[in-house]
């Protein structure tokens, strides 16, 4: 079944299309003519090696470790998504909340204090110091201010 | 001699109290930024450029240079620690430095990394101080033909960065030329492979892969195995480099000086071929190419000596003739016309103190850089001693935060999120990651070169062979690669012969 | 226990009170910091001049004009996120005859320069020229042309890229002198430049503030101007009218517009603050460092300059042949 695996490996680089296009085609049909040329070339190599030995490679060393490889990439999707809506603020407490609580669950005090200090210093550092442009929803550093004020 | 002269005039003006105040603060910003990944010394120095208009000319330029050269130090701070490229210059650093860092060896990584930049950077300063003029001229040889064949080298060199088969490395090569196609061709304007979001325009943007393939990568990595990472957390051997590395990075730091230096000045992206060219170097003379990607020293050295000198190379054409290399240059060319001063040749004969200022500041900037940042390779190597699923989340953050300030645009994090999957099949089967970089930025560059070549010669390609820099790369090429196949067909030779 | 509580309540309050008192109407405006659009890169031409008076522009306005950089496709992305922002005066394009020149080549371009936008007004344009190596056989722009008769398709012209204004400059001439020469596309005006003092190319089109000081050295040489008149800093250099091609003119321009739709009394409004902000003595002085010429146009002569803009220029694309397709 590994072995199933390292071949699906190889094979889903395949078939990258060669595009015919008149002036820029040179290089697509090059480069996509090379890689399918390799894939092939190494799929073949694979397959011939496999024949002669035993491979078997445990995918993901621990059983339940692709849970949380799959919490962490859909956390960061759902941050991307969050950012235009609700803003930087949100999107930035939400993901660290949660980052610290599924993987390896911390206390809530400790969550909670780090998940808001390490946004507010990235407010700080990145937004007004370095004025880089965040996404702004409901809760933004110049509401914050204006309410201080 | 003259230029003695210039020299210690130029001393006495970056010694100012006034312009060290100014010095201190490029460095000291400029290492903060390069830290901090995605937002570079571009964005930096374009956040700082209006309040220069205040200050002298000589003193602007002193700070923004500060900037420059400090973020490239910073960048690799970054790359040591957490595999996260500060920018595509450190890309390089990541492989072997992360490696280093995992074995414990932070300290000395980050240590070699400061030195070695220290000395590249001062000899690239005395290279450039005496030797600007004919250089710059020099560089000014360099049209289409010549790119092109440098380009041919760079893809050929590719070819040493693989440690796994040399098919696999191909295939992330392939796969890189594939990437870099996408975006508006040049010659004709048609956009490739865009499927209509016009972010892609412009291609695929190299931070957002950079970020995705090593950084979230390693953080999707890691976070499988996350209990069983702090059992297996090493001591912390020691903070500087021994004698051992020493000895070891000794040739690397040379050879990447000058290697640096010389691509530095060619317009087009000088730091980051010129860090993956010395790797490529280095790991070809080394006794023990297996070591690289293992954690060898040499691959630390080397690389960082060579973007280091590459700043003060890329000076040169800015300084000596107004042409700027890349990205930061133009934003210097943009601060010495917001003073009033018309970059070029005569920036020199009407100027000098500027250029002098400039390039003896550059020299007390590395002195800084080093005082500054040795001391804080203790505290970094701290930042190691967080524990992981506390330190995850903040290096996803950080990814986040720095691919969003490059561009303001979420579709570049969903990019680099794209591509940190990539990079986290590529890692669990084996895939290397540096050839798919190169080929991703060398590609295009490769590409335009050929056809701008072909239009300005009418489709004739003896020019590449008639032109003597153009054909003295393209036989390097040729050599190159002759070297590589040679032991392979030994091999299979033996093979062959021992299999009767 | 207790500190989640208080975040709580801080967070619903603050949310509350933003919500209150986001209310947007054109009598107050502006109340909030403006954003200034530019789509180019940090440190270019356009930023430069645009950031000469986002100082001024704050004080006249009273609140902070902020320049914000929204770079790629040569405009697409500033441009395309200013026309669907809201109308209501806070979001300002920085938008250029590089606009244009993209529009009409590009069918498929994701707004219209007329109908999505309501231009405020004029700020400043460049005078383009054609530029040589300061050792080229040309030494004046009848040499090139000359040239270019006899051997038709042997001269080799650099631009900043395909529909950059620096290839309408070209096939403009082409146009007007009717001569032949291959067109080399280069990644923007650097490598351009640099092509040409490296004499690998014949020549190119270029701004002024991009050569002038290697002009001024002797490195590159200007033959002829597209402007209707000589520049003061290169008076020796001819202009395309007086050389007999009155129809080779055009300048490069920077101007301000809101998304259609704005209403009226704040395009007013943002229109009385730009031109007292470039008006100013400090700001003049600052545009003319750049090597650019102030050129105000009012709300009301700038809207129909717009459109003869495009009408010009799409007259030239197709005549050219120039798509993206």
């Amino acid at each position: 079944m590994a072995l199933g695996i390292f071949v699906i490996g190889s094979g889903f680089e395949l078939g990258f299309g060669e595009w015919r296009e008149p002036g820029p085609g040179f290089i697509v049909v090059l480069s996509g003519g090379m890689l399918f040329f390799l894939s092939a070339l190494w799929l073949v190599m694979t397959l011939l090696k496999k024949w002669g030995m035993e491979a078997s490679r445990r995918f993901f060393p621990e059983s339940d470790s692709y849970k949380r490889v799959l919490l962490t990439l859909s956390s960061l999707l759902v941050f991307a998504l969050l950012l235009e809506r609700v803003g930087f603020m949100i999107s930035s407490l939400v993901l660290m909340i949660f980052l610290f609580r599924a993987i390896e669950p911390q206390r809530w005090r400790l969550t909670i204090l780090l998940a808001v200090g390490i946004t507010v210093l990235c407010v700080m550092v990145f937004q007004v110091w370095l004025r880089v442009q965040f996404p702004e929803g409901p809760i933004s550093i110049y509401a914050i201010m204006k309410w201080i004020r | 001699m003259e230029t003695l002269g210039s020299i210690l005039n130029g001393f006495s003006i970056a010694l100012h109290p006034v312009n060290l105040v100014f010095c201190f603060v490029g460095v000291f910003v400029g290492t903060l930024i390069g830290v901090l990944p995605g937002i570079g010394p571009l964005g930096a120095i374009a956040l700082l450029l209006p309040s220069t208009f205040y200050i002298s000319p000589t003193s602007a330029l002193i700070m923004l240079a500060g900037i420059y050269y400090g973020a490239m130090y910073g960048g690799s701070t970054t790359s040591i620690l957490v595999n996260i490229p500060g920018e595509a210059a450190s890309v390089v650093t990541c492989i072997d430095g992360y490696q280093m860092a995992k074995q414990g060896r932070a300290g000395p990584a980050l240590g070699i990394a400061a030195f070695g930049s220290f000395i590249a950077g001062t000899i690239s300063v005395i290279l450039l101080s005496f030797l600007a003029p004919p250089l710059a001229r020099l560089a000014l040889r360099f049209g289409p033909p010549e790119y092109f064949s440098l380009m041919v080298l760079g893809l050929t060199v590719l070819i040493y960065l693989a440690n796994g088969p040399i098919v696999k490395a191909l295939m992330m090569a392939a796969l890189g030329l594939v990437l870099g196609i996408v975006g508006t061709d040049l010659i004709t304007g048609r956009a490739r492979f865009t499927f209509g979001i016009i972010e892609l325009n412009d291609g695929i943007g190299i931070i957002p892969v950079v970020m995705g393939l090593f950084g979230v990568s390693e953080v999707l990595f890691n976070v499988e195995k996350i209990m069983k990472r702090q059992v297996t957390k090493t001591t912390i051997s020691g903070l500087l480099p021994n004698l051992r590395d020493w000895k070891d990075s000794a040739g690397p730091i040379f050879r990447g000086t000058f290697l640096g230096f010389f691509l530095g000045i060619l317009p087009g992206g000088g730091a980051v071929i010129s860090s993956f060219a010395s790797y490529a170097v280095e790991k070809k003379v080394s006794k023990h190419p297996e070591k690289f990607g293992t954690g060898a020293i040499e691959g630390v050295a080397g690389p960082e000596s060579a973007n280091n000198s590459a700043t003060g190379g890329s000076f040169i054409p800015l300084l000596t003739l107004g042409i700027p290399t890349n990205g930061v240059m133009a934003l210097m060319l943009g601060a010495l016309v917001l003073h009033g001063l018309q970059p070029g040749p005569l920036l020199m004969r009407e100027h000098p103190e500027v250029f002098w200022g400039t390039v003896t500041s550059m020299y007390v900037g590395n002195v800084m850089l080093l005082v500054l940042n040795l001391p804080l390779i203790g505290l970094w190597v701290q930042v190691l001693k967080i524990p992981y699923p506390i330190l995850f989340p903040l290096i996803l953050l950080f990814c986040l935060i720095g691919v969003f300030s490059v561009s303001n645009s979420v579709i570049e994090i969903w990019f680099m999120i794209l591509f940190g999957i990539c990079g986290y099949l590529m890692k669990k089967f084996e895939y290397e990651m540096a050839p798919l970089v190169l080929a991703l930025i060398l590609g295009p560059m490769f590409e335009n070169a050929l056809r701008q070549s072909l239009i300005i010669f009418d489709g004739n390609p003896l020019v590449f062979l008639t032109r003597p820099i153009s054909a003295g790369f393209l036989i390097a090429s040729c050599l190159l690669l002759l070297t590589t196949l040679l032991p392979w067909m030994k091999g299979k030779r033996k093979l062959l012969s021992e299999g009767d | 226990m207790k500190i989640y509580t208080i975040l709580k309540s801080l967070f619903l309050t603050t949310t509350f009170f933003f919500l209150v008192v986001n209310g947007v109407s054109a009598i107050d405006f502006p109340t909030k910091p403006i954003n200034l659009v530019v789509c180019f890169a940090a440190g270019g031409s356009t930023d430069i001049i645009v950031r000469a008076i986002t100082d001024r522009m704050s004080e006249k306005m009273g609140v902070p004009v902020v320049l914000v950089n929204k770079p790629g496709s040569g405009g697409l992305i500033g441009g395309e996120f200013v026309a669907k922002s809201k109308p209501d005066g806070y979001n300002v394009l920085v938008l250029s005859l590089a606009h244009i020149c993209r529009q009409v080549i590009d069918p498929k371009m994701p707004f219209d320069v007329v109908k999505d936008f309501e231009p405020i007004c004029l700020y400043v344009g460049q005078p383009i020229f054609i530029i040589v190596n300061g050792d080229s056989k040309f030494k004046t722009i009848e040499d090139l042309i000359d040239f270019a008769k006899k051997n038709p398709g042997k001269l080799s012209l650099g631009s900043a890229g395909i529909g950059a204004t620096s290839h309408f400059s070209l096939e403009l001439m082409k146009a007007a002198t009717k001569i032949n020469f291959k067109h080399v596309p280069f990644a923007g005006e650097g490598p351009a430049i640099t092509a040409v003092m490296g004499g690998h190319i014949d020549g190119m089109a270029a701004g002024l503030g991009a050569f002038l000081g290697k002009a001024l050295s002797g490195d590159l040489k200007a033959l002829v101007t597209f402007d209707d008149q000589r520049v003061p800093e290169l008076k020796d250099v001819p202009t395309f009218k007086e050389k007999g091609y009155p129809e080779a003119y055009m300048y490069s321009w920077f101007s301000f517009a809101a998304p259609a739709g704005t209403p009226k009394e704040i395009i007013e409004k943002l229109d009385n603050g730009f031109r007292a902000a470039i008006k100013d003595p400090a700001s003049e002085a600052a545009i003319k460092k750049l090597y650019f010429r102030e050129l105000y146009m009012g709300h009301g002569e700038f809207k129909p300059f717009v459109k003869s803009e495009l009408e010009k220029f799409d007259k030239i694309a197709k005549s050219a042949g120039i798509t993206v397709k």
